[in-house]
C-alpha cells in the first residue's frame, strides 16, 4: 500500500487577493530600495580606489575594484585584537544584561514589595539623561575601583539596562496571571516561576531584547572610549573611528573596516529573526 | 500598572509570612539591577546634580555658582533654539515611527513570501554605519546633484536647499530618523505580535470576523502594551536626538540644526562649560520626566494587559 | 580646521577675582574633592618648576597619547630609539580617534588620570596651561637641554603661555594656494605665482569659472584657518582689539576682507554654501577637478599629490601684505603625572634633532625642527611643497581671547549667513563684530 499522503486539492487563489499580494510586494520593494541603498553603497565604496572617493556624486560602481582595501584595514591598527575584544565583551555583557534585567522585570511585574513601583519608575530616569553627562563621574568611579582600561571596567557598568527592565516588564504583565497562580499553588518559588514559566512564555520579547542588547553592545562607543586607553583594550567601534584621520579619511578603508565589523551582526540577525517569529502559540492552560 | 488583588483583606499569620516571603524574593530578584543601577547611575547622577551648580571647565576644580546656571537657562537664546528644534523633530518622529513600524511589522508578520528577506531589508539601516547613512542621505538631499531635487525640478518647482535651512532640514532629518529607526521598532512590534495567542484569532474567525475586525478587536488592544512601551521610549530617545542630526546638518564646526543634546555636548566639551552643560541636561531630564509621567498616568485609559 | 582655531581662542582667564566664588569654590572643591573630582592633588597651579625633576633609572611605564593612526610608524620608530637610550622606561603609545581625542582628554584630566605625555595643538594650549593641566617645559630650556633656537619663533610662541614654554613643537602647518593645472591649461592662463595680489586671484577666478561645465574658479570655505582668517591678516586686520576684549572684525580692514570673499559668492565664482554643506570643497569638489583654486592647509599636500587631477601649490595671494596662519601641535606633559623624571626625559628626546629626523623620515608630517623640513618636502612628490616652508617667514599665529574663544561660533554663523547672501557683503564684518562682542561681554 502506498504511503503517499493525500493532500486536498488546492483551491485557486482569488484574483483580488493575488493582486493585493503583488501590490504589497511592489510597495515593499519600492520603499525597500531606499533601505538597501546606503548598505550597497558602503559595500561598493569599500572596494573603491582613492580617486573615486573625490567624486561629489556617490556612485555605486567602483572604477576599479580594489580588494587591497580590506587588507589595508589591518595596517597600523591591531584590528584582530579589537575584534576579539568586542566578541568577548559583547557575549558577557549580553548574557549578564538579559539575566539581570529579566530577573528584575519579573520582580517588578509579578511580585509585590514595598516601594516596588517607585523604584521601577526611578530606573526609568536613567534613560532620560544623555551619557555625556555621566561620563566623568563614572570615569572616577572606575578609577577608584582600579577598573580603568580593564575588561571589568568595560563590562560591568553596562550590565544594568533600564530599557530591558521596562520592555520585559511590559511583556510579563501581558502574560495571563493564571500561570503564576497555578505555579504558586504547586509551591513553586518565584525563581522557578520565572525560569520555567515566564521566560519561555515571553520568548519573543526575551529574544528581541537579547538581540538588541547584543547589537547595542557590539556598537557601543562612548563608554569604551572613556574607560579604555591602551590599544590592547580597544573595541571595534573605537578602532573603526581611528580610520577617520584628523585631516583626511579614506572612506574606502573605513567602510571596509566597518563592513568587516558589521558582517557578524548580519549573520546573527538572520538567525535571530527566525527565532523571533517561530514564537510559541499559547494554547490555554494545562 | 495593575496590582493583582489575589489575597483577601483579612491578614492572617500564614498570609503574612507568604507576603513577606514574596517581598523578600522581590527584593532579591530586583537586587542586582537596583544595586548596579545605584552605583553606576544614581551616584553618577547625584554628582552631576551637584556639578550643575558650578562653573566647571573640566581642567581645574569646579567653582560654586549657586543657581546662576539655572537662571541663565531662561535667557539662553541658543538653548531655546535647540529646544525648539528638538521638539520639531521629536513629535513627528515618535508618531511616524510607531505608525510605520506597526504597519511594517504587520505586513512582515503575515505569511507573505520572502518575509525573511524583507525583515532583513528593513532592518539594514540599524546595521549601517553612520558615515554611510549620512553620505547617502546628504547626496539624496543635495540641492544641486541630488535626485530628490532633480525630481522636484522635473515637476516644475525649484528644489529647496534642504539641509541649509532649519525648516527643511527638520523635515529631512525626520525622514532619515524614520528610515533608520523603523527597523528597530519593527522588531519590538514583531515580538508583541508574536505574544498574542493564536486562540484569540481562531475564536474570532469562527465567529466570522473579517481581517480588519480582528485587527481592531484582537490585535490592536493586545498590542497596546507594546505601543505604550514604544511611545514612552520613543519620546525619551527622540528628545535626546543628537548623532544623526549633527552629522547631517553640520558645516565646519557649526551645526545648522542644533538639538538639546548637541548643545549639551557643545557647551560641555567644546566650550569648556561643563557645569552649565549639566544644568541643561537636568532641564532636559525634567522635561522628559514630565512627559513620561503624563504617559504613565494616561496608560490606565487605553492600555490593556489582557483582554 | 576651524575646530582647532576655535580652541585657540578658548582660554579661560585665571583672572577670576571674585573672592566669594573662590571661597565657595574651595568649599565645593572639598566636597567634590572627597569624590575625587578635578585635578589630582599633586598639581595645583602651573607653578614654574625651576628644578628639573631627575629620572633615577628605575623601571617605570608612562603613557603617550596621540590621535593619528597614520603617524603610528613614525611614533613607534621614535619610541624605539628612545627605548635604546632608556631601557628602563617603557612608553606605551595610546591612540585615540581624532574626533574624540578632546572629549577623552578632558574626561581623563577631569577624572584624575590622563596620559603622561600627549599631543596638544596650539589652539588648546592657552586653556590647558592656564588651568594648570600641563607640566611646564620651561625647565628643560632653562637647564639648557633644549635649545629654543631650533624652532621658528612664530611656532614657539603658539605653545607659550605667560612667558613660559609649555610644549615643544612637533609639527606645524601653514596655508597655501592649491590650484588645478589642467584647468589653468585649458583656460590658457598662467599659473599663480608668489606675486599674486587679491586682484590677480579674483581675475583668475573669473576667467576660470565655467558654469556650463560645472567648474568654479575658486573654493571659498567658511574655515577660519584655511580661508578667511588669512585674508583678514593679509589686509592688516585683526580678530580682536589690542586688549583682547572686543572684536576687531567690524573695523575696515577685516570688514573689507570679508566683503571681498563674500563677493565671490555673489558672483558665483565659488560653490554656494548649500553645495558645500553636501560636498566639502577640499574633500571632493577640488580633487575631483571642479574647482580651480583653493586656499588650503599644508596637510592636504600629501593627499592631493595622489589625486588624478594635476594639482600644484603657490603662496597665498597678497593683500596689503603677505600673511598665512600657522598652527601645529606639540608634545606636552600632564601636570598630574606620577613620573615627572621619566616624562622630562621623553620630552627632551622628542625635542632633539634625532627624534625629529625620525619623524621627518616617516613622511607623515611637517617637522618643526629647523633645517630638516626638506625631508617632508621631498616626501610630497609632484607638488611644490616648499611653498609651505617659505610661508613660515610671513606666518601669523591667531590671537586668543582671555575669556573664552567662544566668540568664534557666533561669528561663524554670521559669516555663513553672509556667504549665503543673506547679509550685504560690507555688513558682514560689523555684524560679526556685534555677535562676537555679545559673546565676549557675556563671558
Amino acid at each position: 500500500m502506498s504511503t503517499t499522503i493525500i493532500t486536498p486539492p488546492r483551491r485557486p487563489v482569488p484574483l483580488g487577493k493575488r493582486l493585493r499580494g503583488i501590490l504589497l510586494h511592489v510597495v515593499l520593494l519600492t520603499v525597500g530600495i531606499i533601505f538597501l541603498l546606503p548598505f550597497l553603497w558602503s559595500i561598493s565604496t569599500s572596494l573603491k580606489p582613492l580617486n573615486d572617493l573625490f567624486q561629489p556624486r556617490p556612485s555605486l560602481i567602483p572604477s576599479t575594484i580594489r580588494w587591497e582595501n580590506y587588507r589595508d584595514v589591518f595596517d597600523n591598527v591591531p584590528f584582530v585584537r579589537f575584534y576579539l575584544n568586542t566578541i568577548f565583551v559583547t557575549i558577557v555583557r549580553t548574557i549578564g544584561t538579559v539575566f539581570i534585567a529579566s530577573l528584575a522585570a519579573f520582580a517588578f511585574s509579578q511580585l509585590r514589595f514595598p516601594g516596588r513601583d517607585a523604584i521601577f519608575f526611578c530606573l526609568l530616569a536613567g534613560l532620560m539623561v544623555p551619557d555625556q553627562v555621566l561620563m566623568v563621574p563614572r570615569f572616577i568611579i572606575m578609577r577608584e575601583f582600579g577598573w580603568l582600561d580593564t575588561y571589568q571596567g568595560l563590562i560591568v557598568p553596562l550590565l544594568f539596562s533600564s530599557f530591558g527592565v521596562f520592555l520585559l516588564r511590559q511583556f510579563f504583565l501581558g502574560i495571563p496571571k493564571d500561570f503564576h497562580e497555578a505555579a504558586k499553588l504547586e509551591g513553586a518559588s518565584p525563581l522557578r516561576v520565572y525560569w520555567d514559566i515566564y521566560l519561555p512564555l515571553a520568548r519573543p520579547a526575551v529574544a528581541s531584547f537579547t538581540f538588541l542588547s547584543l547589537l547595542a553592545s557590539w556598537n557601543e562607543f562612548l563608554w569604551a572610549l572613556t574607560v579604555t586607553s591602551s590599544n590592547d583594550m580597544k573595541v571595534l567601534s573605537v578602532g573603526i573611528a581611528l580610520f577617520q584621520g584628523q585631516y583626511f579619511t579614506n572612506n574606502a578603508i573605513l567602510l571596509a573596516a566597518a563592513n568587516l565589523a558589521t558582517f557578524p551582526l548580519l549573520i546573527v540577525f538572520l538567525f535571530f529573526q527566525k527565532q523571533l517569529v517561530e514564537g510559541i502559540a499559547l494554547s490555554g492552560l494545562k | 500598572m495593575r496590582s493583582a488583588q489575589h489575597l483577601s483583606d483579612h491578614p492572617s499569620p500564614r498570609r503574612h509570612r507568604a507576603q513577606r516571603s514574596e517581598a523578600i524574593w522581590g527584593y532579591l530578584m530586583a537586587a542586582p539591577m537596583v544595586i548596579g543601577y545605584a552605583i553606576f547611575f544614581v551616584i553618577a547622577l547625584g554628582a552631576s546634580f551637584v556639578l550643575s551648580f558650578t562653573d566647571w571647565n573640566m581642567l581645574s576644580n569646579p567653582v560654586w555658582t549657586g543657581i546662576s546656571n539655572y537662571r541663565k537657562l531662561f535667557d539662553d537664546h541658543d538653548f531655546a533654539v535647540a529646544l525648539r528644534n528638538t521638539f520639531a523633530i521629536a513629535i513627528p518622529n515618535v508618531i511616524l515611527r510607531i505608525v510605520c513600524s506597526l504597519l511594517l511589522a504587520m505586513a512582515l508578520n503575515s505569511k507573505i513570501r520572502f518575509r525573511a528577506f524583507y525583515r532583513i531589508l528593513f532592518f539594514l539601516p540599524v546595521l549601517t554605519m553612520p558615515v554611510a547613512t549620512a553620505t547617502i542621505w546628504k547626496w539624496l538631499f543635495d540641492p544641486s546633484f541630488g535626485p530628490i531635487n532633480a525630481f522636484i525640478r522635473r515637476l516644475g518647482f525649484a528644489g529647496p536647499e534642504w539641509l541649509t535651512h532649519p525648516g527643511t532640514a527638520t523635515i529631512a532629518v525626520i525622514v532619515v530618523l524614520l528610515w533608520s529607526g523603523v527597523g528597530y521598532d519593527m522588531i519590538i512590534f514583531l515580538a508583541g505580535l508574536q505574544a498574542i495567542p493564536r486562540d484569540y484569532y481562531d475564536a474570532t474567525a469562527v465567529d466570522g470576523a473579517s481581517a480588519f475586525q480582528q485587527f481592531r478587536d484582537v490585535t490592536l488592544p493586545l498590542l497596546t502594551p507594546t505601543i505604550f512601551f514604544l511611545s514612552v521610549i520613543g519620546v525619551i530617545s527622540s528628545l535626546q536626538v543628537f548623532d544623526l542630526v549633527y552629522v547631517m546638518t553640520r558645516l565646519q564646526s557649526t551645526n545648522l540644526l542644533p538639538t538639546v543634546v548637541f548643545y549639551i555636548y557643545d557647551e560641555g566639551f567644546t566650550n569648556f562649560r561643563m557645569g552649565y552643560a549639566i544644568t541643561v541636561a537636568w532641564a532636559l531630564l525634567a522635561i522628559i520626566l514630565v512627559f513620561t509621567i503624563i504617559q504613565f498616568r494616561l496608560q490606565r485609559r487605553w492600555v490593556n494587559y489582557d483582554l | 580646521m576651524n575646530d582647532q582655531i576655535s580652541r585657540t581662542l578658548q582660554s579661560l582667564a585665571a583672572r577670576r577675582t571674585d573672592r566669594r566664588a573662590v571661597v565657595k569654590g574651595a568649599a565645593a572643591g572639598l566636597a567634590l574633592g572627597a569624590f575625587g573630582l578635578g585635578r589630582s592633588a599633586s598639581a595645583q597651579e602651573s607653578t614654574p618648576a625651576t628644578d628639573l625633576p631627575a629620572y633615577n633609572g628605575e623601571e617605570v611605564t608612562i603613557t603617550y597619547g596621540y590621535w593619528d593612526s597614520t603617524q603610528t610608524p613614525g611614533v613607534e620608530a621614535q619610541l624605539a630609539a628612545f627605548k635604546e637610550k632608556f631601557p628602563n622606561i617603557t612608553v606605551e603609545p595610546q591612540i585615540t580617534p581624532w574626533a574624540d581625542y578632546w572629549t577623552k582628554l578632558q574626561t581623563s584630566v577631569a577624572g584624575g588620570q590622563a596620559f603622561d605625555v600627549f599631543w596638544l595643538n596650539a589652539a588648546n594650549v592657552p586653556i590647558y596651561a592656564s588651568q594648570g593641566a600641563l607640566l611646564s617645559s620651561q625647565p628643560l630650556i632653562d637647564a639648557g637641554k633644549v635649545d629654543p633656537a631650533n624652532y621658528p619663533d612664530s611656532l614657539k610662541a603658539l605653545y607659550a603661555y605667560n612667558g613660559e614654554q609649555f610644549g615643544i613643537p612637533r609639527d606645524f602647518d601653514t596655508i597655501g594656494l592649491f590650484y588645478n593645472k589642467d584647468l589653468f591649461d585649458k583656460a590658457g592662463l598662467d599659473y599663480p605665482t608668489g606675486d599674486w595680489t587679491w586682484d590677480d586671484f579674483r581675475t583668475a577666478a573669473e576667467a576660470l569659472t565655467d558654469a556650463d561645465s560645472g567648474i568654479w574658479g575658486a573654493g571659498i570655505t567658511t574655515s577660519l584657518q584655511e580661508t578667511w582668517g588669512n585674508f583678514i591678516y593679509q589686509n592688516d586686520g585683526h580678530f580682536l582689539s589690542d586688549d583682547l576684549t572686543t572684536s576687531a572684525l567690524g573695523e575696515p580692514e577685516a570688514a573689507e576682507a570679508l566683503a571681498y570673499l563674500a563677493n565671490f559668492f555673489t558672483d558665483n565664482l565659488t560653490p554656494s554654501i548649500a553645495i558645500q554643506q553636501a560636498n566639502a570643497i577640499p574633500d571632493t569638489l577640488f580633487p575631483a577637478g571642479q574647482v580651480a583654486l583653493l586656499p588650503g592647509g599644508s596637510w592636504r599636500a600629501g593627499v592631493y599629490a595622489q589625486a588624478d587631477a594635476n594639482i600644484d601649490v603657490a603662496p597665498l595671494p597678497k593683500g596689503k601684505k603677505a600673511a598665512t596662519i600657522i598652527h601645529g601641535l606639540a608634545n606636552v606633559a600632564w601636570s598630574g603625572t606620577q613620573q615627572p623624571g621619566a616624562v622630562y626625559e621623553l620630552l627632551n628626546f622628542f625635542a632633539s634633532e634625532e627624534a625629529q629626523t625620525i619623524f621627518a623620515q616617516s613622511g607623515t608630517g611637517l617637522p618643526a625642527f629647523n633645517g630638516i623640513q626638506n625631508l617632508w618636502v621631498d616626501a610630497v612628490e609632484g607638488l611644490d611643497a616648499q611653498v609651505f616652508i617659505d610661508a613660515v617667514d610671513y606666518s601669523v599665529g591667531t590671537e586668543s581671547a582671555p575669556d573664552g574663544g567662544t566668540w568664534i561660533n557666533p561669528v561663524l554663523e554670521v559669516i555663513i549667513d553672509g556667504f549665503s547672501g543673506n547679509i550685504p557683503a560690507e555688513e558682514i564684518g560689523p555684524r560679526a563684530a556685534e555677535a562676537a562682542d555679545a559673546e565676549l561681554a557675556a563671558s
